[in-house]
């Protein structure tokens, strides 16, 4: 099962299926999904599991993943992505309430380039603290100018991914005047499938958090009846 | 409650928009060409957000990150979903984060690797498990009438493909093939 070694002038020759083929072969994750390696599943579905980190970024670090090999997420299909942030959800509710935090990230890394470090995708849930120091995104302010050529650069691909036919040609660096007339047309119609599965049900726990807002402050929830719309209302609604 | 998203604040941001997500330029970027996908209707918190919501962002959000690595040659994604004001959530409305990374980029965003001690993660394990078979843990839209209409919500149902229907099938074995295909379609 572990496979011989190879040489890196022998990994240097094969294609990049051979590869991935090999990288599979020798996955820990894919070996845990496989229980041939022990670990501490906290949960399993028939395409998915979750298993704790051995090296948790904060108590009760979860990850999540499918069980079949895929390298990094855009390779995993939209029928198995569901699935996946089924788990990644309820995990994340199961870590606000069973764990008494405020809040949780989920983090995927694709590329090592973006931090990743098994070649099997994996998302990360974890619990978050106040100042905990984990994943501190730094930010800038964008210069307008910065606003039209990163629109020019972008819009056309997104547009085309979502069947929006009006999309212009793809704007090289040096036609920006074309993202600035694209800007002023007219709000883009939704694809058309999209406008027909438009629909709109009652939320329950909408009418519920209107109920709890008018009555104003509430005592601290007791362990394990950690509601959710307190997580929420945290913004100081 | 007020929300900037809602209330149109940053218009100029939005790079696309339908009924049920806007994806726009991150208002605060970490780097350049930062996205946040929002859904169009106001959840909170990604707990709030019903399954269906939640999966048509990510699968744009994959998406997306499809088209950073095929046609801007980035090198690597990241999908961050910051969940709540101590994990860093600025904004009152879920939202997904992509970040396109170069390897020079100077944003270092793991954290430091210290191996657990068993005992810890066996603790960890049995108060995660008692919280799992609580089932107060009211998934909150399992009230909802789920319809059965994923089909429809496939973002390429527009422009019919063979291979895209394929999904099924190992991927592993039509990988090349089918990006290669995707890559084409996109000019």
């Amino acid at each position: 099962m572990a496979g011989k070694e190879y040489s890196e002038e022998e990994l240097g020759k094969m294609s990049a299926e051979e590869i991935a083929e090999l990288q599979k072969q020798n996955c820990i994750f894919c070996k845990i999904a496989s229980k041939e390696i022990p670990a501490k599943i906290v949960h399993e579905d028939p395409d998915v599991i979750c298993i704790l980190d051995i090296n948790p970024a904060s108590e009760g670090h979860i990850l999540v993943y499918p069980k079949k090999h895929y390298m990094i997420m855009p390779h995993i299909p939209d029928d198995v992505l569901a699935k996946v942030f089924k788990d990644v959800k309820l995990m994340s509710q199961t870590l606000l309430k069973s764990l008494q935090c405020k809040g949780t990230t989920v983090f995927v890394a694709n590329g090592v380039a973006a931090g990743q470090k098994a070649p099997h995708v994996l998302i990360h849930v974890f619990p978050r603290r106040e100042n905990d120091g984990l994943v501190k995104l730094p930010t800038y302010e964008m210069s307008d100018e910065q606003i039209i050529k990163l629109k020019g650069e972008l819009k056309p691909y997104i547009n085309q991914l979502f069947g929006v036919k009006r999309a212009g040609p793809v704007v090289k660096e040096a036609e920006f005047m074309d993202a600035k007339e694209e800007e002023e047309e007219p709000k883009q119609e939704p694809a058309a499938e999209h406008a027909i599965i438009h629909h709109e049900i009652e939320h329950p726990k909408e009418k519920k958090h209107a109920e709890k807002q008018k009555s104003s402050e509430q005592a601290k929830p007791a362990k394990g009846k950690v509601d959710l719309d307190d997580i929420a209302r945290l913004f100081g609604g | 409650m007020e929300c900037i998203i809602c209330d149109r604040k940053h218009e100029n941001n939005i790079l696309y928009e339908n009924d049920r997500i806007i994806i726009m330029l991150a208002v605060e970027p970490s780097v350049s060409g930062h996205m946040q996908i929002f859904s169009k209707e106001h959840y909170t918190i990604m707990e709030q957000a019903p399954d269906d919501v939640l999966n048509y962002m990510i699968s744009s959000a994959n998406k997306i990150s499809m088209i950073l690595f095929e046609l801007l040659k980035v090198h690597g994604t990241n999908m961050i979903i910051n969940n709540g004001v101590p994990a860093g959530q600025k904004i009152p409305h879920f939202c997904v984060d992509i970040l396109p990374r170069r390897t020079d980029d100077n944003l270092k965003l793991d954290w430091a690797l210290k191996q657990a001690a068993p005992e810890a993660l066996e603790s960890i394990q049995r108060i995660i498990n008692e919280g799992m078979n609580l089932r107060d843990l009211e998934v909150i839209e399992e009230k909802r009438v789920e319809p059965a209409r994923t089909e429809t919500r496939n973002m390429d149902t527009k422009k019919p493909d063979p291979d895209d229907d394929g999904q099924d099938e190992p991927v592993r074995e039509k990988k090349t093939n089918y990006y290669h295909q995707l890559f084409e379609r996109i000019p």
